[in-house]
């Protein structure tokens, strides 16, 4: 192997992070691709040591991951995080806004967009137990953020920015992105192997399923 | 302006007068020629005349910025292979010269018959340096496709003007000349130590990205979709390989970009799109110059990832096949775009999976100071396009990318690295087989390629006859 690249890995996945930071936290405008290319820088560093199967299906979670992001770029006929949240302002969360159906879409791809960050996450670039690595669980947490910003932000003035301003608002995104995160690394435990390509084909059918549904209504 | 146009005629016929010296003195000054066409190729890139008319042509920055990079990567995989083999190849300057001056005047050219008699003696150029028989007759037919789309628009609206875009039928002939051309770059590089076609590759992908962004700009949806599926069957076949291979990534990397680039008219898409192709395929063409170094840049560049012009490209294609998607007011149209932005998330993540094995592979270490410098440059410049705006929609993300590029930097120093996988130790996942000595020149293809090129010629002959007799000007 390349001697660079673990470095490399670990130079990747931060950049990465910081990325995805900047676009969730409104530090900059961007859009739901944005933050694709920040998991996108991510998701390389874990394949560069990862093993062949544990980076395809890293890969393919990425893929999943982008089309639940898409799901609720969808819904709101707009790629702007800005602007998805905004709408949630005045309407409510994603997954709480009818028509029912549409609503239930956004639960379907909300749980399994957890569940692919569940298989992403299972491919850790070490063998350590994933307790003892808060930097992966770190990461974890800010691709399971994303998932929570587009599908439940609470209302908070429209922008990603005054999310903070407010704490009761700022507490339940938070309470939000923690469940979802021990939800996904509770995933990640048992996703190896076939296990994880089954959970991937799964999720991949809810959310071309949830894409339909927003698409048509 | 007009000193830019002919500054690489001028390097080509300095190359030519080296052909008395002796080989070593010859081999010094012909990579001082291309350094000196490296210098040519960063003015276009910085453009001072766009926008300027000189005689039939106008420059636009997109193509001031797609001519640069091309013509510079094309001196760049020159220099770095004369620096190793020292062998003082003054016709293969000559012919990157001539093919740079090709692709300088058809990236500003703005008439077409012009257009047609300044690009056939570049495709000749690059004919008569590639050795694969199928990438000659590409390029040649490519040539023939464009030529007859053109000459059919010429006719149809009685005028000289190049059409930007053509319609209809011709739109088709013109891109499908594209897409051609752009197939015979990826099976047409000497991927071959020695191999002296190598430089030809930019100059191909590089022209074809001109054609796209001007008279075959937005073939739509369709052409997109299948050329994207396209890449996506070589990417598959890399990664069920087991081992990575230039011959499958060049497809790969030059076909998402070439459907990224057919899908829509917009100058920021097309320049990106095009940059990546190039600079991704030069990388390519300098592996076997920098066999055992690089290889975490050449990986970067493959697997377009953010901060490189690459990633800048697919988000541009998303942004623009969304939108389509959301506004069509029927389902038959809204489809194809939809399929496209689906299919765009899949080639990211495929790009991911074969970039990570090109950079963690180890390979023989049999490296040019030269090559492995030209692929750092490389690497640089995709840095530099995803990274600053040189003309994209807003300043506000450059800050966000320097403080992720300084993070990670500083993250490799102070951040403990991640143990290896047992099973990678050892592992090799490049396939280092093509990198073999080139082909013997086949004459039966060269002959075909001519007499089409000629054939071509003399169509443009034909059709500038009888604009001038009817009164086209």
């Amino acid at each position: 192997m390349n001697p660079a690249a673990p470095a490399f890995s670990v130079g990747t996945r931060v950049a990465g992070a910081v990325l995805m930071l900047g676009y969730l936290l409104g530090f900059v405008p961007g859009a739901v691709m944005s933050v694709v290319g920040g998991l996108g820088l991510i998701t390389f560093g874990r394949c560069i040591t990862a093993d062949a199967g544990g980076a395809a299906r890293a890969a393919t979670a990425l893929t999943i991951l982008a089309g639940a992001l898409g799901v609720a770029a969808l819904r709101w006929g707009t790629i702007s995080l800005q602007q998805i949240v905004g709408a949630q302002s005045v309407l409510g969360p994603s997954i709480t806004v009818g028509p029912n159906v549409a609503a239930g879409a956004a639960w379907g791809a909300l749980v399994a967009g957890v569940a692919a960050v569940g298989v992403w996450a299972a491919a850790p670039p070490s063998g350590s137990p994933l307790a003892r690595r808060p930097g992966h669980i770190l990461e974890v947490a800010v691709v399971v953020l994303a998932l929570s910003l587009v599908f439940a932000a609470p209302g908070a003035g429209g922008s990603l920015g005054s999310v903070g301003s407010a704490p009761l608002e700022w507490a339940i995104t938070l309470s939000v992105t923690v469940l979802g995160t021990a939800a996904a690394l509770l995933v990640a435990r048992h996703a190896v192997g076939r296990t994880g390509w089954v959970v991937l084909g799964l999720t991949a059918v809810v959310i071309l399923a949830a894409g339909g549904v927003v698409t048509t209504i | 302006m007009g000193f830019l146009y002919l500054a690489n005629a001028v390097l080509a016929l300095g190359a030519a007068l080296s052909a008395g010296a002796t080989t070593s003195a010859r081999s010094r000054y012909l990579q001082g020629v291309a350094v000196g066409g490296i210098v040519v190729a960063a003015l276009f890139f910085f453009a001072p005349g766009v926008g300027d008319t000189w005689r039939t042509t106008r420059l636009s920055a997109m193509d001031a910025r797609l001519v640069g990079i091309t013509t510079g990567c094309a001196w760049l995989v020159f220099a770095a292979a004369e620096a190793r083999r020292r062998d003082g190849r003054w016709d293969v300057a000559v012919l990157v010269g001539v093919a740079a001056t090709s692709v300088a005047f058809i990236g500003g050219s703005r008439w077409s018959v012009p257009w047609l008699v300044l690009w056939v003696p570049g495709a000749l150029a690059v004919v008569l340096a590639w050795s694969a028989r199928t990438a000659r007759l590409l390029i040649a037919a490519g040539t023939a496709s464009i030529t007859a789309g053109l000459a059919l628009s010429a006719s149809a609206s009685d005028s000289w003007a190049l059409p930007v875009p053509a319609d209809g039928m011709k739109l088709a002939l013109v891109a499908a000349g594209a897409v051609a051309i752009v197939v015979a770059a990826t099976l047409g590089g000497d991927a071959a130590r020695g191999g002296a076609g190598a430089a030809m590759t930019p100059i191909a992908v590089g022209a074809a990205f001109i054609v796209l962004g001007g008279p075959g700009r937005a073939a739509g949806p369709f052409a997109s979709l299948i050329v994207v599926v396209a890449a996506l069957v070589c990417g598959v076949v890399d990664l069920l390989r087991g081992a990575s291979t230039a011959r499958w990534i060049r497809p790969w990397i030059v076909g998402v970009m070439t459907a990224a680039a057919l899908l829509a008219f917009d100058p920021y898409l097309i320049s990106r799109a095009g940059a990546t192709a190039i600079l991704g395929a030069t990388a390519l063409e300098l592996w076997p110059e920098s066999l055992g170094r690089a290889q975490i840049e050449r990986g970067a560049l493959v697997a377009l990832l953010a901060l490189t012009a690459g990633f800048n490209a697919i988000a541009s294609a998303a942004l623009i096949s969304f939108r389509h998607a959301i506004d069509a007011a029927v389902l038959w149209r809204a489809g194809p775009w939809s399929a496209v932005t689906a299919l765009l998330p899949a080639t990211l993540a495929m790009g991911l999976v074969i970039g990570s094995r090109v950079a963690r592979s180890r390979e023989e270490e049999a490296y040019s100071v030269a090559g492995v410098i030209a692929t750092w440059t490389v690497f640089v410049v995709a840095v530099l396009i995803g990274v600053f705006p040189f003309g994209a929609r807003g300043t506000s993300g450059v800050t966000l990318y320097a403080v992720a590029a300084i993070a990670g930097i500083a993250a490799t120093r102070v951040l403990p690295r991640p143990n290896v996988v047992p099973e990678l130790v050892g592992r090799v996942d490049v396939d280092l087989r093509p990198f073999a000595p080139p082909r013997a020149i086949d004459r039966g293809a060269g002959v075909a390629a001519a007499v089409v090129l000629a054939a071509a010629v003399l169509a443009v002959l034909g059709f500038a006859y009888e604009g001038l007799r009817v009164g086209f000007l």
